[in-house]
């Protein structure tokens, strides 16, 4: 192809050590034009960071081995370079761009220091020079006062702001190529929104062309140009977005957009008419502040997490609790489960009131209201077999012998997809996605009314994102239990939940029923969240969006638009 | 829905107990085998130490005074005509007790205080971990002296003393490792379970916390053995005619230009074996950790 920056052939790479490596990725072929945006999805595990880290020379020394295969860059073969020239190359000619926002830039140097180290470092200009460039560039991705920002430290920036500065940083250096490992992962979706944006907008102006690497194929349909789909090492499918989303070849790519759940397509699973009987969670004008505390040497600073939410949830009924992160959605669910006291305000499980109780009472209300996490990997104790995990509810609320406790235990493991045989294993023998279930088996173990699940598929591959949402979807007709169901994915909160609540700075800005409230949003940060949301439809790309948030939203008391449809004034 | 089978079992599990491939991955290392043959060598010697010693630890005239080193008695003689390899074996008994026993104490009130002060939070845990805290800004020797002067010279009392010089450090190691563990979804959702008090301190959170514990122990045994030994040199532990190493060195003193091996072979019995429990700790250490398996 005749202007391509980077010529990929035939790359194969394994991890292990020599005499023992096994290969990951099996021969794959591509090649990246100049002003292009590549797009690599996968799921985790298909190969698609292990490639970018080969590109760059950064796979684990010693442990991860390109087996095969060049990569041409401008010209050069970059598995062919020594150290130095590989060095001249990164960062130079190709920058990078990480997941992390937290963890990518040094707390203790100044950004303006780690923005001009790479211009500095490279001969291309004078120090003071290189500030001035620096200076123009944060005022190019959007940071206000950059003169002064160059002073400040890392932690003075939001993960936003901070995924701005490692944009500016790399983009300093014009590099050829912009390699990005699931940049906007991290962040709120307003701000993810922002990201891709400026992505965009400096692509366009500079030429450069982008790698982007993602597990998101709403990301992927907003930005990319082409669309490599990875599966266990290898190429699956080489597209442009629309004919990846109209019509793809490969069944994996069809069952990985299948799985993506949509929120412009309403879904049959959770629109199911119950009578409600009686509220079997009561949450009554609950408040609660973190620090404050009085110490030894003055007071700490003290921040509201919850700023009086009441809410009600009936038997049965799935509602689902969205905003962004520090809205204080967590801080609910851990409440309900007792797991932190809040301030003031009562929480009625099934008629009880949970915050006031203590001791052996408070031990035998908590089965009522059991909790499911977001990390399905520190959720088990790793040295519980999980029929000990699953068992030891059981164990603790029923007088029954450790034979029936564990037969139990067995049946729960069928009931949420697993088989009774897998109950001698230890944690660290499951993927995520079947941890998760076990998690869920251990929170069924008390027989509860209620189920707090907190972002309980955001770290698990779409396609294991959707059979536990389908697992949540069958315990909950089939036990009749209810949810409350905490995400920052519309898209997921829209195919499992009857009542939606969106919060924002610690109070319930709007709440309805989930097609109500997606479809006709009264509040204006309800509406700011829908136009952020990635669509995963190329035709929808060149809508319009509101991406700045804190325009001064109201957040008064509710009052009611609708039947029950309610929105703060 | 889906076309994509989920991911069955990542990892197959060997049919070894668990602890026979963590031992072989300890002493799969040249420094692991190393510190694991030395530790193995002492702990042998300890326990055999009657039927590998030709003569009594204690007796004397077993042969000349100050003999040389060479055929007969392969480490020499001693000024009162004992045999110094009797001697040397029967000390690695009371070296090794006095790091067991030292250690046992130190850990085993370290690891409750850790574990309530983790536990329980609020003013309990401000209570003992400042009280930890005071104890930690005084260096170990002070106060093994300071508990020899009030219990006195003997090796019983060095050992205790030792071990409560070394609290502070196993109950701060424990109570951070507590910290990390009890804010793990896992023990949250015990806690919500309604485990008992009980149940989530001995079944959750000691179980979780004794990797690191074993690691810190191991290490610690040396300081503890250096720090008896420091002891029994100043007179303070062990007495003579006990053949415990420090206390033959300071016995030695007198004699280092008349028979310098008098002084040299408890020397550098001690430096061997807490270069065994350090190159061990230290073996141990990496095969917990998974993040260095990758190098």
């Amino acid at each position: 192809m005749n202007g391509s920056v980077l010529e990929v052939r035939n790359l194969k790479v394994g991890f292990g050590r020599k005499g023992d490596i096994q290969e990951v990725v099996h021969g794959i072929s591509f090649s990246v034009n100049r002003g292009e945006v590549l797009a690599i999805v996968g799921e985790s595990g298909s190969g698609k960071s292990v490639t970018a880290m080969s590109l760059m020379g950064l796979l684990p020394r010693g442990h991860g081995h390109v087996l095969g295969g060049s990569a041409t860059f401008e010209g050069k073969d970059l598995f062919a370079l020594n150290a130095t020239q590989l060095q001249e190359v990164r960062g130079r000619q190709i920058g990078m761009v990480f997941q992390e926002p937290m963890t990518s830039l040094n707390p203790v140097v100044n950004i303006g220091v780690q923005m001009t180290e790479g211009l500095v470092a490279h001969g291309i200009c004078s120090q003071s020079e290189a500030n001035a460039r620096a200076a123009a560039m944060l005022e190019r991705v959007g940071i206000a006062d950059a003169k002064q920002r160059l002073k400040q430290y890392p932690h003075e920036f939001s993960g936003g702001m901070r995924q701005r500065v490692m944009v500016a940083m790399a983009m300093l250096l014009k590099p050829s190529l912009l390699i990005a490992d699931e940049p906007t992962t991290a962040l709120d979706v307003t701000i993810q929104a922002q990201i891709l944006d400026l992505l965009k907008g400096l692509i366009a102006e500079t030429g450069t062309s982008l790698i982007l690497i993602t597990h998101d194929m709403g990301v992927v349909a907003e930005i990319a140009d082409r669309v490599l789909v990875m599966q266990h090492g290898h190429l699956v499918e080489t597209a442009t977005p629309n004919d990846l989303y109209n019509a793809p070849t490969h069944p994996y790519s069809r069952a990985l957009l299948d799985a993506v759940p949509r929120l412009d397509k309403p879904t049959e699973s959770a629109r199911r008419i119950v009578a409600w009987a009686q509220p079997i969670l009561c949450i009554d004008d609950i408040h609660k502040s973190f620090g404050g505390r009085k110490t030894l040497f003055g007071s700490t600073k003290q921040t509201h997490a919850l700023n009086g939410v009441s809410l009600d949830i009936m038997t049965g009924e799935a509602v689902a609790l969205v905003g962004e992160s520090g809205s204080g959605k967590s801080t609910i669910g851990r409440a309900v489960a007792r797991l932190i006291d809040v301030d003031q305000g009562r929480i009625l499980v099934d008629g009880t009131d949970i915050s006031s109780l203590a001791g052996q009472a408070l031990r035998r209300a908590r089965a009522k209201a059991q909790m499911i996490f977001q990390d399905p990997y520190s959720s088990l104790d790793p040295r519980f077999t999980v029929g000990q995990t699953i068992a030891e509810p059981i164990l603790i609320h029923g007088k029954v012998s450790r034979q029936e406790a564990s037969d139990e235990a067995a049946a729960l493991l069928e009931k949420v997809g697993l088989s009774a045989d897998m109950a001698d294993r230890l944690p660290h023998e499951f993927s995520g996605g079947q941890r998760q279930r076990i998690a869920i088996a251990r929170a069924l173990a008390t027989r509860p009314s209620i189920l707090v699940a907190d972002e309980p598929t955001s770290a698990l591959d779409v396609s294991v994102q959707a059979q536990v949402l389908d697992l949540l979807a069958k315990l909950r007709s089939e036990d009749n239990l209810a949810l409350l169901f905490i995400s920052h994915d519309l898209a997921v909160v829209r195919q499992i939940s009857n009542r939606i609540a969106v919060m924002r700075a610690g109070r319930i800005v709007e709440i309805g029923e989930t097609d109500t409230v997606l479809v006709q949003p009264r509040h204006a940060y309800t509406k700011a969240l829908l136009s952020a949301s990635p669509t995963p439809d190329p035709a929808q790309r060149g809508r319009q969006r509101i991406t700045s948030p804190d325009i001064g939203y109201a957040n008064g008391p509710l009052t009611q638009v609708a039947q029950g449809h309610w929105v703060a004034s | 829905m889906t076309l994509i089978p989920p991911n069955i079992s990542r990892r197959s599990t060997s049919s070894l107990p668990r602890f026979i491939i963590f031992w072989r991955q300890v002493v799969s290392t040249p420094n692991g085998a190393i510190g694991a043959s030395i530790v193995l060598v002492l702990i042998g010697s300890a326990l055999f130490a009657g039927v590998l010693s030709p003569y009594s630890p204690i007796k004397m005239g077993v042969g000349p005074r100050f003999l040389q080193p060479g055929a007969g008695f392969p480490l020499g003689t001693d000024e009162f005509g004992r045999d110094m390899l009797t001697r040397i074996i029967y000390g690695s008994r009371l070296t090794m007790t006095v790091g067991a026993i030292a250690v046992g104490i130190s850990l085993t009130i370290g690891t409750i205080i850790g574990l309530i002060a983790a536990y329980l939070r609020g003013w309990t845990e401000t209570i003992l971990m400042r009280s930890v805290d005071i104890l930690f800004s005084f260096t170990e020797t002070l106060i093994a002296l300071a508990c020899v002067a009030v219990l006195g010279p003997s090796l019983n009392n060095a050992m205790i003393a030792v071990g409560i010089a070394g609290i502070p450090y196993y109950a701060r190691t424990c109570y951070s490792a507590a910290l990390v563990e009890r804010s793990k979804p896992y023990f949250e959702a015990t806690v919500s379970a309604g485990a008992s008090h009980v149940r989530l301190i001995f079944l959750h959170l000691l179980p979780n916390v004794l990797p690191t514990l074993i690691v810190v122990a191991t290490l610690g045994v040396s300081s503890a053995i250096l720090a008896a030994a420091g002891l029994s040199f100043l007179g303070l532990g062990a007495q003579p005619p006990q053949p415990e190493w420090g206390a033959m060195l300071a016995g030695a003193r007198d004699y280092i230009n008349r028979a310098p091996w008098l002084m040299i072979i408890p020397g550098l019995s001690i430096a061997i074996t807490v270069l065994g429990f350090n190159l061990l700790g230290d073996a141990i250490r990496s095969a917990l950790n998974p993040r260095e398996h990758v190098r």
